[in-house]
């Protein structure tokens, strides 16, 4: 696959992290095994490392998130990194100021590394087109386009409770439409070679060219979960619901809300996996999310381990300024 | 820019290939323009014209493998003034318009203010004459503000000087509204340019709804929002008996809908812009701005459909569709940026691709000359003895670079500049003024 985002140098290393399409098996696995290092930092007295000191990671969102931003900013610490959080909603592109002249602006305060996310698709690649050459930047979510950490984490956690990704049967519920995780898990499940990868939905929240996607496509539950051994959950926005995608809450957990019940159709040991923040009783039932089964929580701590690589990763493929 | 005042024709083009689909014509002939008038035409196999045909001061041109066609007509152009000066000044982009082959362009109402009076209309055509290059056909607005709530005063546009009325890109939902301003147009025997949109989907999108939708994340409009839009205008068509053109076809069920409308006889034509003939959704890969244009590109098979429709005639006309922007109007993340892409540099070069696809020599004159004319009702330029030129040479073959410096328009919203193209016009000649000529001829 071709590096269109131009998100690779020569070498074939991360510069950006833009989008998983076009990085190669390899480069994932990599990615995954760096993150498994970072892990037993935190489990350390003194809870950093050096490899970032020196330089300034800016912290660019433009659309509310506690979580992932939080990991984000604990994971460059961790490194040593300066961090600097900048809450545009509340500043200057609420004054009209367009986001060229804001990025502008920041990258003149000598940042090293932007840490991007916006709600339109192609917001991270439009940054790193126009960013110093010295800048990385890393898509923290671009409106229904790309989560590319979030799929890593989750390909992270995969490995560790599954490890060989060959054999595995992946089913992703929910609102594939507007989801920026599945876009991205699906890219990263297709690379590491996952035979049997299903997104289970009503028509109204595939995409209308999912046929060009590496998946099977399910609009029945029972069928989709049939003996996976992972289940992802998507959080279901309940703006949906007033554009006619949906009829109501309850009749979406009645048909496509996952229970204890229905996954005993899945494999018995299979994990369920949600990137957070859940609806309770929409798409999942409160009994599976905090059922033996579960591993959201592990999801959320092996992200901070994930994003430190990325960051490490992307940082080391730079050439010194200057 | 200074523009100066055009010179009159006066030139013999010996052995050009004429090509005027009207009167069956495609082959060499000697042609004599005097002092702007066409003097002589005959087959070179009728031999030199006779020395007192051509005037001693004349030039004498060898013009072997050149192309003369009546002039060029642009059914669909984006006019930067009033309102829009910092995206391209207007007098620069007609002179473009007038390198591209276009003698006269269709002025779209979305002007600032916007062109739903007689004032503004009297405007454009005042700032039109002054330039003196392409001569600006006014839309008027269909509606007051193009809100689609209240009717523009249709007859007064009509009679300061508006070819024809539009809502542009500003779809009407209520039918009810619509159908009264056919019926009113119809009064007045205006023809109405549609741009077939439903107002609620072209809301929520600004790419097809397709492979690179699903793949980029990017909201997306249907066909269907383009199709619904057709059977609905098809619909009034019968209802009131209005003349119909559909500007800026994208989808290949739209030509499927058009065809069984035409095979009924009713008063419909359509055209295409000449990057939908030429791009498809690919273009988009990893977010190129370039290619946020609306309609938004389609699918191959879409694409190939509208070339297709050329070659039937189901599509009558190509269209430019030029649409000049200042360089921040791409500078955004793909949805927040402005729609469209300046043609008028690469028009000529993506028009001659055009018969290696299937379309001859003869549509493809007739789809920017004779045809576009037919829509609104002109007289035809043709090749008359007597008369005041309207033509346009070109040079099929050279090859030339596509830049900042070579280009025409001030606009370089185009993703092929810094390419190499093939073919270009030579000159320009509108009512026996030459009102282009390239600097290197």
């Amino acid at each position: 696959m071709m590096d269109t985002a131009n998100q690779l140098n020569a070498q074939g290393e991360l510069q950006h992290l833009l989008t998983i399409e076009g990085l190669n098996r390899q480069l994932i696995l990599s990615i995954l095994d760096r993150a498994e290092s970072f892990l037993s930092i935190s489990d350390r007295s003194v809870k950093t490392v050096p490899l970032l000191r020196g330089k300034t990671v800016v912290n660019l969102f433009f659309e509310n998130s506690t979580r992932t931003r939080t990991t984000f900013e604990l994971a460059a610490k961790r490194l040593s990194a300066d961090v600097l959080n900048l809450n545009i909603q509340t500043s200057a592109t609420a004054k009209g100021e367009s986001l060229l002249d804001t990025l502008k602006n920041i990258e003149a305060m000598s940042a090293d590394m932007f840490i991007v996310r916006h709600a339109q698709s192609g917001a991270a690649h439009f940054i790193a087109q126009q960013v110093a050459p010295h800048v990385a930047v890393i898509n923290a979510g671009d409106g229904w386009h790309a989560h590319p950490t979030q799929a890593l984490l989750d390909m992270f956690t995969i490995r560790y409770f599954k490890q060989d990704f060959t054999r595995l049967k992946v089913a992703i519920v929910g609102d594939i439409l507007h989801s920026r995780v599945a876009r991205s898990q699906i890219q990263a499940l297709s690379i590491l070679g996952v035979p049997d990868i299903r997104v289970v939905s009503p028509l109204t929240l595939l995409p209308q060219a999912v046929a060009t996607l590496p998946v099977k496509v399910c609009t029945n539950l029972l069928e989709g979960i049939e003996g996976v051994d992972v289940v992802i959950l998507l959080r279901l926005q309940k703006e949906r619901m007033q554009a006619a995608y949906l009829p109501n809450g309850a009749e979406f957990f009645h048909t496509y809300g996952v229970t204890e019940q229905k996954l005993k159709l899945a494999a018995p040991n299979a994990i369920v996996m949600h990137p957070g923040p859940m609806n309770r009783g929409v798409e999942i039932e409160s009994a599976v999310a905090d059922g033996p089964q579960s591993v959201i929580l592990k999801q959320v701590y092996f992200g901070l381990a994930v994003r430190m690589a990325v960051l490490a990763m992307t940082m080391a493929s730079r050439h010194p300024r200057g | 820019m200074m523009i100066t005042s055009p010179q009159l024709a006066h030139i013999f083009l010996e052995s050009v290939r004429v090509i005027d689909p009207t009167s069956g014509m495609d082959g060499a002939f000697n042609v004599v323009i005097d002092q702007g008038k066409l003097s002589y035409l005959a087959p070179v196999s009728a031999g030199r014209p006779h020395a007192s045909v051509i005037k001693p001061d004349m030039p004498i041109y060898p013009a072997q493998g050149l192309w003369l066609c009546p002039a060029f007509t642009d059914l669909a152009f984006h006019l930067t003034e009033p309102g829009f000066r910092h995206k391209a000044p207007l007098a620069g982009e007609l002179l473009a318009a007038a390198s591209a082959g276009f003698t006269q362009v269709v002025g779209l109402p979305a002007t600032q203010p916007i062109n739903d009076a007689p004032a503004v209309t009297g405007m454009l055509l005042s700032m039109s004459a002054q330039i003196d290059r392409a001569v600006i056909l006014p839309l008027g607005a269909l509606t007051e503000q193009l809100l689609g709530e209240r009717l523009s005063s249709l007859r007064a546009l009509q009679l300061a000087g508006c070819v024809g009325v539009t809502q542009d890109q500003s779809p009407i939902a209520n039918p009810v509204i619509l159908l009264n301003a056919y019926r009113y147009a119809k009064t007045f025997d205006l023809t109405v340019f549609s741009c077939p949109e439903d107002a609620h989907f072209s809301r929520l999108g600004c790419v097809h709804e397709g492979v690179m939708a699903a793949q980029l994340g990017l909201p997306a409009i249907p066909a269907a929002a383009e199709t619904l839009a057709v059977a609905r205008d098809i619909a009034l068509v019968k209802a009131t008996g209005v003349r119909l053109h559909f500007s800026r076809i994208s989808s290949a069920e739209s030509l499927v809908l058009i065809a069984a409308a035409k095979a009924q006889r009713l008063p419909i034509t359509c055209d295409v812009a000449m990057s939908h003939l030429s791009y498809d959704e690919t273009a988009i890969a990893a977010f190129n701005a370039l290619f946020h244009l609306r309609p938004p590109l389609r699918s191959a098979a879409d694409r190939a459909a509208l070339v297709t429709g050329l070659v039937t005639g189901v599509v009558d006309v190509i269209c430019s569709a030029h649409r000049p922007h200042e360089p921040a109007a791409k500078l955004a993340p793909f949805a927040e940026t402005e729609p469209g892409m300046a043609m008028l540099d690469t028009f000529v070069p993506q028009w001659l691709a055009l018969p290696a696809q299937g379309v001859s020599v003869g549509r493809l004159v007739a789809s920017v000359a004779s045809a576009p004319q037919q829509v609104l009702g002109q007289k035809v330029h043709q090749l008359i003895i007597g008369e005041s030129v309207n033509l346009t040479l070109l040079n099929p073959t050279c090859r030339w670079r596509y830049d900042v410096d070579s280009a025409a328009s001030a606009a370089i919203n185009n993703p092929l500049m810094g390419e190499l193209l093939q073919g270009k016009v030579l000159a320009t000649w509108r009512m026996g003024q030459e009102i282009y000529r390239d600097a290197r001829w």
